[in-house]
């Protein structure tokens, strides 16, 4: 399976995933700067184990940062971001 | 006069204090696939724990009873005490000594995770139930065990597919969560015994 370069949006899970670790919801924007850290650093994604890549960033907001995994799926025949974690 | 007590009978209430304490019953067949295994009700335990401590107020252990507030009407203490002052006497069967607030610590938060994980699986808590449950305890865990990072991530990485608008399919997610659940608990009560013995 070849690894996308480029995610074409997002989940709604994958923004309510977000929120939480903001603590608010993420705007657009926001959720843009994400697919773009993912283009920046998808040459070190990996496969996990359920099959989809995954890759470690850091998402710099204002005063914030934050040390995130995105997992990128396919549905319908896209790659969107599926989800996003941060490990505490 | 001292009644005496030998090194099995000692390592019995251990046990048993463990599993009252962690809502956990090894079976002596394990295996995460035997579904007649059933995860203890920590209740129905309380009061073969009490005879167990009652039953050791003539022997050696007498004084460590007394410093673990053990020496009293058990049944009447609340819970949460009870609970605290088992914790205390089991740290002493381990270590002649005070625990330090640190090891209280971690062992307080590991029992929790265990007793919460334990219901979830007794109680079949839904996975956006049990992800709610354990926010708190995650950040805990962060701050008091952070020698647990990997077990950390093994929770954000699967807790991380559970959410109300997940894409997820549900059955294959409850149970990926169950096997999850398993999966936390042996490493918890792995961590739990290294500590204790």
């Amino acid at each position: 399976m070849n690894r996308p370069s480029k995610l074409h949006g997002w989940t709604e899970h994958a923004r309510n995933e977000f929120a939480d670790i903001l603590g608010q919801s993420p705007s657009d924007q926001q959720m843009r700067a994400l697919l773009r850290l993912w283009q920046k650093h998808n040459q070190q994604a990996f496969l996990n184990r359920q099959g989809r890549w995954q890759v470690k960033v850091v998402y710099k907001h204002k005063q914030q940062s934050h040390n995130l995994w995105l997992v990128a799926g396919k549905q319908n025949g896209k790659w969107l971001l599926w989800t996003v974690f941060e490990v505490e | 006069m001292v009644k005496r007590i030998d090194e099995h009978e000692e390592y019995i209430v251990s046990r048993l204090i463990d599993y009252y304490l962690l809502g956990w019953e090894p079976h002596p067949f394990f295996s995460p696939f035997d579904l007649r295994w059933v995860p203890l009700t920590p209740t129905s335990l309380r009061t073969d724990v009490e005879q167990a401590i009652t039953n050791l107020r003539q022997t050696r252990l007498a004084p460590f009873l007394e410093k673990a507030g053990l020496l009293t009407e058990l049944s009447a203490l609340p819970e949460d005490m009870f609970r605290e002052r088992i914790l205390r006497l089991r740290c002493y069967l381990a270590e002649p000594d005070e625990p330090s607030e640190e090891l209280l610590n971690k062992l307080r938060l590991i029992a929790n995770l265990s007793r919460l994980l334990s219901e979830s699986l007794r109680e079949g808590l839904s996975p956006l139930e049990l992800k709610r449950a354990l926010r708190p305890l995650r950040k805990s865990l962060a701050v008091i065990t952070p020698e647990l990072h990997t077990l950390l991530y093994s929770l954000a990485e699967h807790l991380s597919l559970i959410g109300e608008n997940s894409p997820e399919e549900l059955n294959a997610l409850e149970r990926e969560t169950r096997y999850r659940c398993w999966e936390w608990l042996g490493r918890l009560h792995a961590y739990w015994y290294a500590l204790l013995g």
